[in-house]
């Protein structure tokens, strides 16, 4: 029945926006780029009327050593159909109340086992580093993916910044709680707690500091809106989804594993690692192949969601089957 | 009921029941499916599936609390429109997300206990689609006919085990239809048990002789089996939900089952209104 128009949008159609968008990027970083920059980060601690800072767009150079070539999926599905549970369980909540969180005025606090802790107003982190434009392949655990083009640097500038210390193993992530601006995480939501809040992810330290792990501020040549994790999240692009934990407030080092939402809530369905792959299924559903959206067909699912060259030798010794 | 009146009130049963498959359609022409319309398509027919299913149980509960027999010509209707909306909803899993996939579906049938639940349910519910005409009532005698139709309780317990082992941790809806299918039992449950003891102690059928007894002896035990059944499943909803109970209330109130999505979105204050007017209602009804 919905056969005949599926497949919405041809490859052809994908890869003009592709390059429609990256156009505007390139427009953008030539005629605005410098004021741009200049005026959110003068604008973040003031807080009221900071447009240009919460929405806009966000220039930056496409970095094609770390980005795949597939092509990518329209912006309005990147953000229309998000896993946000702080806004509901539902798809389409993120988009519904994404308009409740106020991404500005923003810290994040870096701390823990590093010699410089420090908190920094999200407008300082945007000017750390050269932003890139790096287009990722998202695979959700739930089977589906799409390819995102996002924007940002590489988290290892920051954790450089901050000097971890030797004793530090493992980066702990820590998402705004605040139940005023994600409803989800009012008390008692009908009996239903889900997750725990805050929302907590993280990461080995050498997985931290892996070139592909992506500090994130924006996505499709514009910043992050609401519903994908505004103002600033991470990105690791083979492991699954709930993995790159988004709005986040603090980034902490440490030296034992961090306890994270998902692997709290469900450990025998969700492990600490979650790396994509497609020889470790779900115990509920077959994870060997994908729901590229947008396509008809299901695709089949890459070890690392085709990061393999770049992040197999991380985990060289280890049995991926049971630590998954 | 005039044979009019019949006539009518199927009529609207009849675009009740198509108008999600209109909505569907509609979203389909006006490129609203969402970015992944296959599995939206999916969960909604599955949705439909279970919120008919549980409406045509509905409908005997009814008559028993209420004393109502108007819509019981409508059983059939619902049920059968539950099993196209189950067809479709295979449909779309056969067709769109697997595309006949055979190796992978089998795989899933015998390996996701989730898959287990809907293809035993769907499977069980052909062969009371087959039987649903009066002529097959007739063929098969009224007996043998009412019995195999009480599949339909199986059925319905599979179906919500099916979504309840499918979906995510912190979906309330699921629970929810187990609640209301845990009412729908229950009442069926005590009624049939308040029958047989008014009927042992009223008639002197005790002195009919040994068959009597022992028919009556199996109708207690099928009584009891329903009640288990039907505390069974309370208990794993009170078990699964932790705290609240009252959310069960809502859920069993409601009557789409899709308050809980709706509440999702409301303030605290709101729901605790909401909660006051469920307990009213409870109240009243008892």
């Amino acid at each position: 029945m919905p056969i005949r128009r599926a497949p919405r949008l041809t490859e052809a159609e994908v890869t003009d926006e592709a390059v429609y968008l990256n156009r505007r990027a390139f427009l953008a970083a030539a005629a605005a780029g410098a004021a741009t920059l200049a005026l959110a980060g003068s604008q973040g601690s003031a807080g009221a009327g900071a447009v240009p800072s919460t929405r806009g767009p966000l220039p930056a150079l496409r970095n094609p050593r770390w980005s795949t070539t597939e092509p990518t999926n329209r912006l309005d599905e990147a953000t229309t159909y998000n896993n946000f549970y702080e806004f509901g369980v539902d798809k389409d909540d993120p988009a519904r109340l994404g308009h409740l969180l106020h991404p500005r005025p923003w810290t994040v606090q870096v701390g823990g086992l590093v010699r410089k802790p420090a908190r920094f107003d999200v407008d300082d982190l945007l000017k750390l580093a050269p932003l890139e434009e790096r287009i990722y392949p998202l695979r959700c655990v739930e089977a589906w993916s799409m390819v995102i083009p996002w924007i940002g640097y590489p988290l290892s500038a920051l954790l450089k910044r901050v000097e971890p210390l030797g004793s530090a193993t493992f980066v702990a992530f820590t998402t705004l709680l605040d139940p005023e601006q994600f409803p989800a995480q009012k008390p008692q939501l009908l009996g239903f707690a889900g997750l725990d809040w805050p929302y907590a992810e993280g990461l080995r330290l050498d997985e931290a500091l892996h070139p592909l792990t992506l500090l994130t501020f924006g996505m499709y040549g514009q910043v992050l809106p609401n519903q994908n994790g505004a103002p600033i999240r991470v990105v690791i692009p083979w492991k699954y989804g709930f993995k790159s934990a988004k709005s986040i407030v603090r980034i902490t080092l440490m030296r034992e594993q961090p306890k994270t939402a998902w692997n709290a809530a469900a450990p025998q369905e969700y492990g600490f690692y979650a790396n994509v792959n497609p020889t470790v299924d779900h115990p509920r559903w077959s994870q060997a192949t994908e729901r590229r959206l947008g396509e008809f067909r299901r695709r089949k699912t890459a070890p690392f969601n085709g990061f393999a060259d770049e992040v197999a030798a991380l985990y060289t010794g280890m049995d991926l089957r049971r630590d998954y | 009921m005039t044979r009019r009146g019949r006539t009518v009130l199927k009529a609207w049963v009849w675009i009740g029941c198509l108008s999600p498959l209109l909505a569907l359609l509609y979203r389909y022409w006006t490129n609203d499916l969402t970015a992944n319309p296959v599995s939206f398509l999916t969960n909604t027919l599955g949705d439909w599936t279970l919120r008919l299913l549980l409406t045509s149980l509905a409908l005997t509960p009814l008559r028993i609390m209420f004393g109502i027999g108007w819509q019981m010509p409508l059983r059939r209707l619902v049920g059968l429109f539950a099993f196209f909306y189950a067809s479709l909803h295979f449909a779309v899993w056969l067709v769109i997300d697997q595309f006949f996939d055979w190796h992978a579906m089998l795989a899933d049938i015998l390996k996701r206990p989730f898959v287990t639940a809907g293809m035993c349910a769907l499977t069980l519910l052909l062969p009371l689609a087959v039987t649903s005409t009066a002529g097959m009532v007739k063929r098969l005698g009224a007996r043998a006919w009412t019995r195999l139709h009480r599949l339909v309780y199986v059925i319905g317990i599979l179906g919500v085990v099916h979504f309840i082992w499918l979906a995510k941790v912190g979906r309330v809806t699921p629970y929810s239809y187990a609640g209301i299918l845990a009412l729908l039992l229950g009442i069926r449950a005590v009624d049939m048990l308040r029958r047989l003891v008014r009927r042992r102690w009223n008639s002197p059928s005790h002195l009919n002789g040994d068959r009597r007894m022992r028919t009556s002896m199996r109708e207690w035990a099928r009584g009891l089996v329903v009640l288990a059944g039907s505390a069974f499943l309370v208990g794993g909803c009170a078990h699964s939900m932790t705290a609240d109970e009252k959310m069960m209330d809502k859920g069993m109130m409601s009557d789409d089952g899709g308050m809980a999505k709706d509440a999702g979105m409301s303030t605290d204050k709101e729901m605790m209104q909401d909660k006051g007017t469920m307990q009213d209602q409870g109240t009243e009804k008892k």
